[in-house]
């Protein structure tokens, strides 16, 4: 291999390598500062961002469901998620609903998106034909994943609530 | 991307291995490469950018290496060296425990300093260290640099291992990835470690998981001591049958693709100390911290208050390196202070013992290790163990207890059996015995266990191996 090396040079290759070295650090500096800016995950508490989400969408905050209740509306086991929590709806012909999850990891958010689109579809499913209001309050929902955070509201103040979620990020 | 989803079985890896024999050998490296980016990039399309500069300035850095050396500039050299582990080592750093050090920062500090929870890049401590072990081999001399981007490039970011490991060092692959051997039986072993590997995940880790998650969902006063140990023997099992069979799979794509890598697993729960149990847990990371660590530190060439420094360096280190969290880190000093005890202690005194006691003392030890391990906080881990002694809890056992008991007898006496080398001994011998209807057998059981395992994963959730967010 050094014969190689002494056909071109030796200070020619040496600082060649040297080069690439320092170019490649400065590059994934670069790399990681824009990962750093652009990055959403949030380390805010899952139990501060429902508080705050709950005060908005004026729901009482101890009102959340139990866990069994998000394998049951959506087929997720809480414990897989760093948290979730969940205000389900009051009785048979209410729509309102907040769902927020806090991610382990981010690749989860694909499976936890399609959970929430399947109970969207069920739920618009019942409803389609006779519950007007409700097919409305469905259909404005808000679905929102930022970073590690995902948050699923229908209800009327699902605007101004899915601001608070943000806010508290 | 994970080995036990049905994308990953039916879709992703028919195609690899089409195009992967489909090619001439030359080639085979540049497949291997491209569908290993493909494969991390599938779940980390960002991070994906941060492993191909961690394969160049790693692959720069070996030529730089070798040149210095060649010249006898090897004061140039070891800063070159150093330079490089110091990169690797702030780039696993910054993502992997910059959280931990502010959260701890702010926690002393009269202000708080904001800062973004930066999302673990999967794979990062394992690909980090093959990394480094390739960088401090080239210095040694103990490996010749690679002078071939694909090739250098297809060993760190070879998919079968690139998640969870083994840790494959440098020096162990480098044969394999100038020439291999292909053949159908190769192949074939391949298949069968690959379909043991997913029994052992998707059949047991994941039921065992969730008789656990149960357990931990049960508040202080509604776990009884029974109810509490069987939540601890569940993810003792969990924990094993998850990583173990992770590792299974891996040695059984590396065999379908013509490698073979060290085994990561040597029936550890068999143990009848801490010092073998260790011996036979993670192998591949046990070896690494002793070779680039503690014997670097000296080892035990300095005298025992020097290799109890060491032992207590090495295991804080291997702590740390499972987590950014304060209970790994006890959870690796608590395995330091018992493999200290047993050194310098313990040693001639328990080979005295029967070895069922050893076996015992063994098992309760990794057990009590696991509560600290698994445990969101300390003090959830302090409490469990209370638990598990009968301090506070709701007494001894219950009809929870009972009810934990019954339903989970039968899957948890299997697991139990399977973490011995009982039906894997019997089913090597029988699948190389000359009797037709053992062979047969063993076929019969493999095709079962893939059956079985692709109905329960046909409706599961994502459900990745514990070792991902290591």
């Amino acid at each position: 291999m050094g014969g190689k090396y002494d056909r071109r040079g030796d200070e020619t290759v040496k600082k060649y390598f040297s080069y690439i070295k320092i170019v490649l650090v400065v590059l994934l500096l670069v790399f990681i500062i824009a990962d750093v800016s652009l990055d959403q995950s949030s380390s805010a508490d899952i139990k501060t961002v429902a508080a705050q989400v709950a005060k908005a969408a004026e729901v009482d905050v101890d009102a959340a469901a139990e866990e069994r209740m998000v394998k049951r509306f959506y087929g997720l086991n809480p414990k897989d998620y760093e948290g979730a929590v969940l205000y389900a709806p009051k009785d048979n012909m209410d729509v309102n609903e907040i769902f927020i999850v806090k991610l382990k990891d981010e690749l989860q958010a694909k499976s936890v998106e399609e959970a929430i689109q399947k109970r969207l579809d069920t739920q618009m499913k019942s409803f389609e034909g006779y519950g007007a209001e409700q097919t409305a309050l469905l259909k404005a929902h808000v679905l929102e994943v930022r970073g590690n955070y995902i948050f699923y509201m229908v209800g009327e103040k699902a605007g101004k609530t899915q601001k608070a979620f943000l806010e508290s990020l | 991307m994970i080995f036990s989803s049905i994308f990953f079985i039916f879709a992703f890896l028919p195609i690899v291995l089409l195009i992967y024999y489909l090619m001439p050998f030359k080639l085979k490296n540049l497949v291997l490469l491209i569908v290993s980016l493909i494969f991390y990039a599938w779940g980390e399309p960002i991070y994906v950018i941060l492993m191909i500069f961690s394969i160049a300035i790693n692959f720069v850095s070996g030529i730089e290496l070798e040149y210095l050396m060649e010249n006898g500039e090897m004061q140039k050299a070891k800063y070159a060296c150093i330079t490089t582990v110091v990169i690797n080592l702030l780039i696993l750093g910054f993502y992997k425990y910059y959280g931990f050090l502010l959260e701890n920062l702010n926690a002393i500090l009269p202000f708080d300093i904001s800062y973004t929870q930066l999302a673990l890049p999967i794979g990062i401590s394992f690909y980090t260290f093959q990394t480094m072990s390739y960088v401090i081999d080239v210095y040694k001399g103990k490996v010749e640099a690679q002078h071939n981007p694909v090739t250098f490039g297809a060993y760190v970011s070879m998919f079968p291992q690139l998640i969870a490991g083994p840790i494959v060092r440098y020096s162990d692959v480098e044969k394999q990835l100038q020439r291999r051997i292909f053949s159908v039986e190769r192949f074939g072993d391949g298949v069968m470690w690959f379909l043991q590997g997913l029994g052992k995940k998707v059949l047991i880790a994941n039921n065992m998981g969730s008789v656990y998650e149960s357990v931990m969902a049960l508040g202080a006063s509604q776990t009884s001591v029974l109810t509490a140990w069987i939540g601890c023997f569940a993810y003792t099992m969990q924990i094993y049958f998850d990583f173990g069979g992770y590792s299974d799979m891996a040695i059984g794509l590396g065999k379908m693709l013509g490698f073979d890598f060290m085994k990561n697993f040597d029936y550890p729960y068999t143990a009848k100390s801490i010092t073998e149990f260790w011996r036979r847990w993670h192998i591949s990371l046990s070896s690494w911290f002793k070779e680039y660590v503690y014997i670097p530190l000296g080892g035990n060439r300095g005298g025992t208050a020097q290799a109890i420094r060491n032992l207590m360096i090495v295991w804080g280190l291997t702590g740390l390196w499972h987590g950014a969290a304060w209970n790994f880190i006890f959870w690796g000093l608590y395995y330091g202070i018992i493999l200290i005890i047993e050194k310098y202690i313990l040693k001639e005194a328990m080979e005295k013992l029967p070895s069922i006691v050893q076996h015992i003392y063994t098992l309760v030890l990794v057990m009590f290790g696991w509560v600290l391990f698994c445990s969101p906080s300390l003090g959830r881990a302090a409490s469990y163990m209370g638990t598990m002694l009968g301090i506070g809890g709701a007494g001894f056992a219950d009809a929870t207890a009972l009810y934990y008991l019954k339903s989970t007898f039968l899957l948890g006496t299997f697991a139990a059996v399977a973490s011995t080398p009982v039906i894997h001994k019997r089913f090597s011998e029988w699948i190389k015995a000359r009797e037709v209807y053992k062979r047969a057998f063993c076929i019969a059981m493999y095709v079962v266990i893939f059956v079985i395992s692709t109905a329960y994963l046909v409706n599961a959730t994502y459900n990745p191996f514990l070792y991902f967010r290591f």
